[in-house]
This record gives structure tokens, sequence and C-alpha cells, in this order.
């Protein structure tokens, strides 16, 4: 159990020192690698897949996800990138295209979703009715 | 019909849609009803999840980078890798007059087939108890109809009083007991893991005794998840409140806390937490004493509502110094121990005088009922001291001997059959007769007897008597009078015809 919360700890100062202005520098993560890698094997493999998986937790921070209907424009995604930004950084730009939503869009950058999607309205209004609280 | 999609159409127009701002998490690990789940980093502790499908969830560890949640209902839906969205919202139940009558699980959704449950409020499961400004002491007497309790281990609405014993030893038949007796008090009965057909029975015999008019039965079976157990008290206790704010007398059963902290010790050893004596979690005995310090009773001010809880807690072995006994019996206002051997004996309620008690209620009980209690439990006392030496008593002084006599007959006056609640006034009037020695010439077998027709005879001579007891709730010169007079002469009539029958 202590060794785990050691290992965390190290691990967020590694993932820290991989990133900068929200954007991962290769030399340095090849280099992090290099010496997690010169453990023992088991501790290798523990803090290896410890530091991947906090790497990608940490580029989902600045990454935005966008899942539309039909393909947006550029114009479209550096609006949406600007308005983003005020609030956190973003380097990355996803897009993804999925009929089911119907249309509108959903953003999403680390843990949160912004839904605009016409699905999420009609679900809206299915749960309205169905709770009652819509009067 | 046309109305109808035209009325949700005017409403649907109204409806203002928001964009939905999420905070979502994934599922990294899911068994025994706990789930691990990535992410959620806007996360509230205790707050309800949505797992999608209908399946919801609470969030109760939260970590660094992943939060343990508890899963109500099936769980075997969800898969590793599901989405889980954050709802804003804590974990609430239906409350109100509608659930009365109603048989509900701990969600507030019905069990008992008569159709939906149109509340109009939701309480949260989780509150803080109210606070020392809003509450006042407790004063008015709750009746439970048990003789033995209501005379030497008086209840006021608003106490805490446990309820302690081995198996089979009649635990839940008392706090039955007690719903049935109440005519103005709504009942909570919560049902924590206990067999199914135990709780069908339970609500068939509340019904067949009109009980279940003011009873809500809450119940999280042992098939139900132990999440769903873990939750049963709160969401009674919820549903209690609510009537204890609308300024109502209310009293809640939680049959039995043991199986709760059963259920939590499994919830906090699949979540993680450090386990401590007998491997339950550090925080039992709070998460007990939040839920019993919910009980109060409310100033003028705040509606003057009360909440009684009848705790019960199964012991083994008549041992009430384990863990969670003594957890409990120290939070509580008192407690009524039932033991085994007395069960076996015939002495039904077996409640062991000796070592129950009641901290608060001698405040509440009624003077008719404190001028015959005092002599009582003195009576008893003695009794108990002298008891051992009960087998000699050919041997004994007569006043040693008579006062073991005395014991034996208020014994037998204080047991009573199951469902069979007394009314204040034939209590006093049989105690204030035992306790005087009117039933010191009567046969130990004849006891019964004696009182069932004594309280015929009173009801016949001066049934003003009853009625004026019943009202004023005190005994007084001349109601002393005439009730040494009545008792006097039936008795009389009682050995002339006892003797006369052999």
């Amino acid at each position: 159990m202590k060794k785990n919360k050691q290992l965390q700890k190290i691990i967020t100062k590694l993932v820290e020192i991989s990133f900068k202005d929200g954007k991962i520098i290769e030399n340095q993560v090849g280099r992090v690698i290099r010496v997690l890698k010169s453990q023992p094997q088991s501790e290798a493999i523990e803090s290896l897949s410890a530091y991947l998986k906090a790497l990608k937790r940490e580029e989902r921070k600045y990454t935005m996800y966008v899942e539309a209907a039909i393909p947006l424009s550029t114009a479209q995604l550096q609006k949406m990138k600007k308005i983003v930004d005020k609030k956190s950084k973003i380097t990355r730009v996803v897009t993804s295209i999925n009929p089911d939503i119907l249309g509108g869009f959903k953003l999403r950058i680390g843990d949160e979703i912004w839904d605009e999607t016409i699905l999420g309205k009609i679900n809206q209004v299915k749960e309205a009715i169905i709770s009652g609280r819509y009067n | 019909m046309a109305d109808i999609i035209s009325q949700i159409e005017t409403e649907i127009k109204g409806l203002k849609l928001k964009v939905q701002k999420q905070n979502v998490g994934k599922v990294i690990e899911i068994g025994d009803g706990v789930a691990r789940i990535e992410g959620l980093s806007d996360v509230q502790s205790s707050e309800l999840l949505d797992f999608g499908k209908g399946i919801y969830g609470l969030a109760l560890n939260l970590e660094q980078y992943n939060v343990g949640a508890v899963i109500f209902g099936d769980f075997t839906k969800i898969k590793e890798g599901h989405e889980v969205k954050t709802t804003g919202r804590v974990l609430e139940v239906p409350v109100g007059e509608d659930l009365i009558g109603r048989v509900v699980d701990v969600l507030g959704n019905p069990i008992d087939g008569k159709g939906a449950i149109k509340s109009k409020h939701k309480y949260p499961i989780e509150k803080i108890a109210p606070g020392v400004i809003t509450r006042q002491s407790v004063t008015v007497p709750l009746q439970t109809g048990i003789k033995a309790i209501d005379a030497l281990i008086p209840i006021g609405r608003g106490q805490r009083e446990l309820i302690i014993g081995d198996r089979n030893t009649g635990k839940t038949t008392v706090a039955i007991d007690t719903i049935v007796n109440q005519k103005d008090v709504i009942c909570i009965y919560v049902a924590i893991g206990q067999k199914t057909s135990k709780v069908a029975q339970l609500v068939a015999k509340l019904e067949e005794l009109g009980a279940m008019k003011h009873t809500i039965v809450v119940s999280a079976s042992a098939a139900d998840s132990a999440t769903m157990q873990y939750i049963a008290p709160y969401s009674g206790c919820a549903i209690g409140e609510y009537f204890m704010d609308q300024g109502k007398d209310s009293l809640i059963v939680y049959d039995d806390l043991s199986k709760h902290a059963n259920s939590y010790r499994q919830m906090s050893l699949l979540l993680r937490r450090p386990s401590g004596r007998e491997a339950y979690p550090g925080d039992v005995f709070y998460l007990h004493s939040r839920l019993l310090e919910r009980a109060a009773r409310l100033n003028k001010d705040y509606g003057g509502g009360s909440l009684t809880a009848l705790p019960i807690i199964e012991t083994q072995a008549n041992d009430i110094s384990a863990y969670i006994p003594t957890n409990v019996i120290s939070i509580t206002d008192g407690q009524m121990f039932l033991e085994s051997d007395l069960f076996f004996a015939g002495v039904r309620p077996a409640l062991n005088v000796g070592v129950s008690v009641s901290r608060v209620g001698g405040a509440a009980q009624t003077k008719a009922m404190k001028s015959v209690a005092g002599r009582l439990k003195l009576d008893l006392a003695q009794f108990r001291e002298l008891q051992a030496f009960a087998q000699f008593s050919s041997d004994l002084d007569p006043e040693t001997r008579s006062q073991i006599e005395r014991g034996r007959r208020i014994t037998e006056v204080l047991k009573q059959p199951p469902y069979s609640p007394v009314l204040l006034e034939e209590q006093v009037v049989i105690l204030w007769a035992v306790t005087n020695g009117y039933l010191d010439e009567v046969e130990i077998e004849k006891v019964k007897d004696f009182e069932q027709k004594y309280i015929q005879y009173l009801k016949l001579k001066n049934k003003k008597l009853l009625s004026d007891l019943a009202i004023q709730k005190v005994l007084d010169e001349k109601m002393l009078k005439d009730l040494e007079k009545i008792t006097k002469d039936f008795a009389a009539i009682f050995m002339k015809g006892s003797k006369k029958n052999g």
C-alpha cells in the first residue's frame, strides 16, 4: 500500500515533467521510459503501466474530443476551440462522426462532457415527461 | 387521448432545454455490487451516479484518480469500460401521506402490488440530525400496550429505545405490539436483511390487526444487495422525518441493526476500506449514531413533531458486551433486554427487568402509571433478590415468603400474549391491585383469570372510573377509594368462586 503511494507520487512528478504548455515532450517521455525500464522486471512493468496510464490521463485534459452527426468545418472547430480555450488549454482536437446523435455536437475535455446534441435534448424531454417535472 | 397529447405538447413547448454539462468516468473494475470508476473528477461524496439503463450507484470512496461506488439494483448489466455520469443529486426517497399503508422498497418503489405511489415530496436519505435549538425534552409517553414496558421501562415520544436479545426471544413481537397499539402515531417498520416470507407474514399480521392503516413498511430483504440493506434505515428515517416535520408523531422500528452493520461491513470490505475490530470498518459507530440521532422531539416553533426510534439488535448467546450491541446501547436512551431463558420459562414478553432501563422515559410516564410503577419496581427488585431462596419456601420467615409470593404474582400479571395490547387505564388498575396485595390470596394459575374478570367487573360496575382514568391520567383520592371498594368486593367474589370450583 505504502509502496503504491510512493510510486504514484513519483509517477505524478514524471508526468508533470513530460508536459510543457499542454504538449507532450517526446524526448522527455523517451528518457523517462528508459529510466523506468532499467528497474527490475516486475517493478518496471508496474511503473511503466502506471506512467502510461497517467500520461494518457494528462493528455486527455488538453484534448478536445468533438462528436458530431456531420463533418464540421475547420472554421467551426476553430471557433469551438477558441471558446473552450478560455476555460482550459487545448492542444489537440479529435473529431468523430456519430450519426446516432441525430444533430448538434458533443464536446469532451478530460472528464467533462458538454452535450448539445439532439439525442441529448430528446432524452431531457423524456426525463421531464417521466418524472413529471415539466409542470 | 388527444387532450393528453396536446397537454404534453404545450408543456414540452414551455420546457427550457439547456446544454448539459456532465462529469463522466469509466468503470475499470466491477464485482459484488461495487464498482471502481476512473475519472469523475468533480464527483461529491454520497452523490448519485448514473450508470445508464436505469441503474444508479452511490459514490462512496473518493480517491485521487478513481472513485469507489456501490450499485443499486442489478450490477450484472454493467461491464468494464461502461460510462458513468454524475447527476449532481444526492439519493432521495419519496415521502408523504401516500406511503401510509404501503410496503415499499428502499428507494420508495411500491412492492405490494397496490399501484404507483404519487408522492409530491422527496427527502434526502442522509440528513444532519435536528440541532439543539430545534429540540425539546421528552415528556409525552408512547404507550406500547405492554404492561411490563409501560410500567417499568416507559418510552417517551422522541426517545430511542433499543430492543436487544437473542434470536427467537420476541424482539419483533414487542415492536409489532407497539405499532398495533398506536392510534395517532404514524409507524414505519424497516426490515433489514430479513426473509421475504417473514416480511410478508408480518404485513399480513399488521393488516389483520388493522395496523397497516397507520404503518409504512420499508423492506430490504436478504435477497437485496448489501447496498440496499445499508441504506434501508436511512430511507425509512427520511420517511419518518417528513411526518416529524409536519408536526406529527412518528415511530420507526429498525429490524435489525446487527444485519445493517453486517451489510455495511460487507460493503466496506469490498470497497477496500481498512477494517477494525471484528472486521467492521472504523466508522461503524458513526453509522448508527448518525441514524439514531435523527430521532427527536421538535419544539413548538418547529412544529412539535417527534420521531421515536426502536432499533433492534440481535445478540449471540445473550452477550450484550459484543461490539455492535455496546455501540448501540451507548447511543440509545435505554434498552429492553429480552432473555431466552425467561422466554422458555414462559415469561413473555421475556423482559429482563434488571438489565433493562429507560433513561428519559420516566419523565414521560403518566401520573397514574407513575403512582403504581414505583411500588411495582420496588416489589420486583425485592423479589429478584429473594428469588434464589424461593425453593426453600417452607423454611423462610413469613415476610420473606410473602414478598416472594407477591413477586410471583406480579411476574404473572406482567405476562402478556402477543398482539394484545392493554389500555393504559386497565394496566394501571391491575398493577394497582397486584401491588396492593389484592392478588396475594389468588393462586398463581388463576392470576390471568382474575385479571380478565377483574377488568370485566370494573367495566360493569364503574365504567366511569376507567374512562376518567383514561382522560385525566391521574389516580386521585376519590378514584382510589372507589377502586379499593370495587377491588375488595371483586376479590371476595373471586375467591368464593374459585373455592367453589375447587
